[in-house]
């Protein structure tokens, strides 16, 4: 994008009408998702919490665990219906900043996914080096 | 006097202007590489998912038993749905690229299209999940009923 300006990306109406129609489609699986884990999000904590008081074991770094989870997959559902209104704002009155924003709330809710799954596979490899160098891997031996 | 959506549109002649064109590349293109990362991602873990779960059935068939055949299924299952959404959003972050490095406008055209397949997908997705976490509600609930409410299965 260095290279180049604003006027050499510039979208033809034709393309901004088709972008619109796609954008138009998109705001309902997102409203949907969204609400979906709005909702789902919670009752696993809830259930994470049940879980802990009945049958109550070394279950604290779970515990953490599932509240981090479930507090940033509320966040991911909160970005996914923000990015849901802009989208059905630009479907419905086709105003290029809603289509910025759109854009921007998906950045922000791909970013997030991104360091997320960063997170799970740095842990993961962590996992395993543990594994590896502690006393899991001299008794499968 | 209040103006509604669609004249507000045909005012603003349907185009972007330049900074605006600016500010939605910037914006896509800070997109971009997220989109790109995750979709290799869940490429490379649905064949390593898919793969490990494959093995471990094959072996607990060998060994005797039907698990290793429902764990086959799962395991491929799970890698052809991974590589599908990762394939959409790999799709998605070339198509912005196209658009960002060759001012392509189908590029953009392409990024919304294979985003909107990737949520549509993953839509699809919760509602068969949905179903499926219905129908075993309703198994519990019936076995529950028929075994009398007993809970040690």
């Amino acid at each position: 994008m260095e290279e180049t300006s604003g006027s050499v990306l510039a979208l033809d109406e034709q393309i901004l009408e088709r972008i619109r129609t796609e954008v138009s489609r998109t705001q309902r699986w997102l409203k949907f998702l969204g609400v979906l884990s709005f909702i789902l999000s919670p009752i696993s904590i809830v259930a994470l919490f049940l879980k802990m008081i009945l049958s109550p074991g070394p279950g604290i770094i779970q515990l953490i665990a599932g509240l981090i989870i479930g507090g940033l997959s509320m966040l991911l559902a909160a970005f996914l219906l923000a990015s849901a209104k802009k989208a059905g704002a630009y479907a419905d009155n086709g105003q290029p900043e809603d289509l910025i924003r759109f854009n921007g709330k998906l950045s922000v809710y791909f970013t997030i996914s991104g360091i997320l799954i960063l997170v799970v596979l740095i842990g993961l490899i962590l996992g395993v080096v543990f594994a590896l160098t502690s006393g899991l891997f001299k008794t499968i031996i | 006097m209040k103006r509604n959506g669609a004249q507000r549109f045909i005012e603003s002649n349907g185009t972007l202007s330049e900074p605006d064109t600016f500010r939605l590349a910037k914006k896509i293109q800070s997109t971009r590489g997220w989109v790109s990362f995750i979709g290799t991602m869940m490429i490379i873990l649905g064949c390593f998912t898919g793969l490990l779960l494959s093995i471990l059935g094959v072996v607990l068939t060998i060994m005797g038993g039907w698990t290793g055949i429902l764990l086959i299924a799962m395991g491929l299952a799970a890698a052809v749905i991974a590589i599908c959404l990762g394939v959409l959003l790999s799709r998605a972050g070339r198509g912005a690229k196209i658009y960002l490095e060759r001012a392509n406008q189908i590029g953009a055209l392409t990024y919304h299209e294979k985003l909107r397949r990737y949520f549509s997908f993953r839509g699809v997705l919760a509602i068969i999940g949905l179903c499926l976490l219905g129908i075993g509600v309703i198994g519990l609930i019936v076995s529950l009923f028929t075994t009398g409410f007993n809970w040690s299965f």
